[in-house]
């Protein structure tokens, strides 16, 4: 599935299902508050109604199938089941609703996908045509979007787009997967701008929201933090930091996925990064 | 059933009472939707019968706009009540997922009172989605077993099981804290069966979970040979799968060498356990532990060496 198809055929969708939507909308208006007037009897006021009604259950009847549909996704892209994943959002996208979030969460479940893929380019494309949707601005959607779009911004080097999509989080309140997530997203921000100081700020926090960060995701931000405590002259919050690092993962991997801790660990030839820019 | 005077001296008597919020808990009947279906189909039907009959009636011929707009009105009561029932149920369904959210962020963050008072309030009665039963009995058990209460946790892992709704690697999960519960109990035989039955299903090399759980029986039951085997060949996938956890697996390594008389490297082990946890935790959780901490040095963190 190609992102530029599925989002033509979000954005196709859902201006038809607007237009469906206020088609039944309309109806039902008309049939209620002007039959009267319009000398159609009661029997018939009462069947048309019933029949917006029905076609109206049946739309959501389908768009609730396809958020079922959608709503599985995520299990398996963490499973690491991408093929599958794929196939469910793809359904997902090609079922008609008349309900706007089926589609919008359809396109949000692909940039997550993408984004596990390391597709940045096509990660940061579906996240931002979600945005583009006008989510409203606190949804956990539109948070979580953001969170994508940052991340993959910053792999693809394109820093503005990273730090307007980290402001674009400042002052929402955010969950706490969503804030562990941030945190480490603002660190990479951080290291390739080379604030060390910034990152030093409130580092005990920051050690404490590592911990209890999913495994990977905990190491890469000790080790930025070492990085940062390295530049700052804090020896001792880069021993300790490291030597945490070093226990949990091979450093040599780690440095492969993030060549700018090869600092921290000159020996370990930082990788080629190239196929993570497609 | 082995206490910890530690961390129960702050939880009163009738703290969690795990059996009665299982009871509490089981699923509140959901309206059955053909009923409600019927029940509504029943009134539109009924509402189009009268109004077919008095716009057929010449008696209320004079009247016949007066029925209709009437009947007109009916029927958007009837709609405007069927979309409020859907609304309230919606709203409920909502501020519940909104608990158990808050509840994750609870346990995630080791606020264990606050946790386990809302765990209390979310079962105490029943619950509308399974989904949200199963989670919070999850993670029910993992405050219980923070407090010790391994006994209770393990009778809520094996209601877990039973429901049979639980997804591979959680239902692995659950098994794998039964049998870590089972053990702190003193349940060896138990443990031991749960662990040949964790087995069936993986190598010991690929569960982190696994490996963790056959080092601390290995140490228990005085093979030190075995549990340092274990780690060696499970390092890898600890890592990957334990994180900050991985501490645990250090200290118990490190009784299993102080037994052996390796004091060295038990030293090693011992300092790698308390860089990755704090000693406090470590001591808490393993009695083994606390009983070789004062004969090793732990790392110390920044924050306590500044």
């Amino acid at each position: 599935m190609h992102v530029n198809h599925a989002i033509e055929r979000c954005r196709r969708d859902l201006r038809f299902s607007f237009v469906v939507r206020s088609l039944l909308a309309a109806c039902a208006l008309v049939l209620i508050i002007l039959g009267p007037g319009l000398g159609l009897t009661s029997s018939s006021i009462v069947v048309g109604v019933g029949a917006v009604w029905v076609v109206w259950t049946v739309l959501n009847y389908r768009g609730i199938r396809a958020t079922r549909l959608a709503s599985v996704s995520p299990m398996l892209i963490a499973s690491g089941e991408f093929d599958q994943a794929e196939q469910h959002i793809d359904q997902a996208i090609q079922t008609f609703s008349a309900l706007r979030h089926v589609k919008l969460l359809a396109l949000h479940y692909l940039a997550a996908l993408r984004h596990a893929q390391r597709r940045w380019a096509e990660a940061a494309l579906a996240a931002q045509a979600v945005l583009g949707l006008k989510l409203g601005r606190g949804t956990p959607i539109a948070r979580r979007t953001w969170l994508i779009l940052a991340d993959a911004s910053i792999e693809m080097g394109d820093l503005a787009a990273a730090q307007h999509a980290i402001q674009a989080l400042y002052g929402q309140r955010l969950s706490l997967p969503e804030a562990m997530n941030l945190c480490l997203v603002q660190l990479e921000y951080q290291a390739r701008l080379g604030q060390w100081s910034a990152m030093m700020q409130g580092i005990e926090s920051k050690v404490q929201l590592a911990e209890i960060m999913a495994p990977a995701a905990g190491v890469k931000t000790e080790a930025l933090l070492a990085l940062a405590a390295a530049h700052s002259s804090q020896p001792r919050w880069q021993q300790w930091l490291t030597q945490r690092v070093e226990l949990l993962a091979d450093v040599t991997e780690l440095v492969a996925q993030a060549p700018l801790l090869a600092e921290l660990w000159p020996s370990c030839p930082p990788g080629d990064r190239a196929d993570n820019r497609s | 059933m082995v206490y910890d005077a530690r961390c129960m001296s702050d939880a009163p008597d009738d703290f969690l009472d795990a059996a009665g919020l299982l009871q509490r808990s089981r699923l509140r009947p959901l309206p059955n939707i053909l009923w409600v279906g019927v029940w509504f189909g029943g009134a539109a039907a009924l509402l189009f019968f009268l109004s077919h009959q008095l716009a057929a009636s010449k008696s209320l011929a004079p009247y016949r706009a007066l029925v209709q707009g009437s009947t007109s009105v009916l029927m958007l009561v009837l709609m405007l009540g069927m979309g409020y029932l859907v609304w309230f149920g919606v709203r409920a369904l909502r501020r519940e997922g909104q608990q158990l959210e808050a509840l994750q962020e609870l346990v995630l963050l080791r606020r264990w009172p606050e946790a386990a008072s809302l765990v209390g309030q979310l079962l105490s009665g029943p619950v509308r989605l399974p989904q949200t039963r199963l989670m919070g009995l999850l993670l029910l058990s993992r405050i219980l077993m923070r407090y010790h209460r391994f006994s209770d946790a393990v009778g809520v892992c094996d209601e877990l099981l039973e429901t049979g709704m639980l997804d591979g690697d959680s239902a692995r999960a659950v098994r794998v804290d039964r049998a870590m519960a089972l053990l702190h109990e003193e349940r060896l035989f138990d443990a031991d069966r749960a662990i040949s039955e964790l087995r069936r299903g993986a190598q010991v090399d690929q569960s982190g979970g696994l490996a963790l759980l056959e080092i601390y029986r290995d140490v228990k039951t005085g093979h030190p040979d075995e549990a340092i085997q274990t780690f060696q060949i499970s390092l890898s996938a600890m890592r990957r799968q334990l994180g900050h956890a991985l501490g645990e697996a250090y200290a118990l390594i490190a009784c299993a060498l102080d037994r052996l008389g390796r004091p060295a490297e038990a030293q090693t082990a011992f300092a790698n356990a308390t860089v990755l946890m704090p000693l406090s935790e470590l001591t808490r959780c393993y009695g083994e532990v606390a009983s070789i901490a004062p004969a090793y040095t732990a790392a110390r963190s920044p924050l306590e060496a500044a």
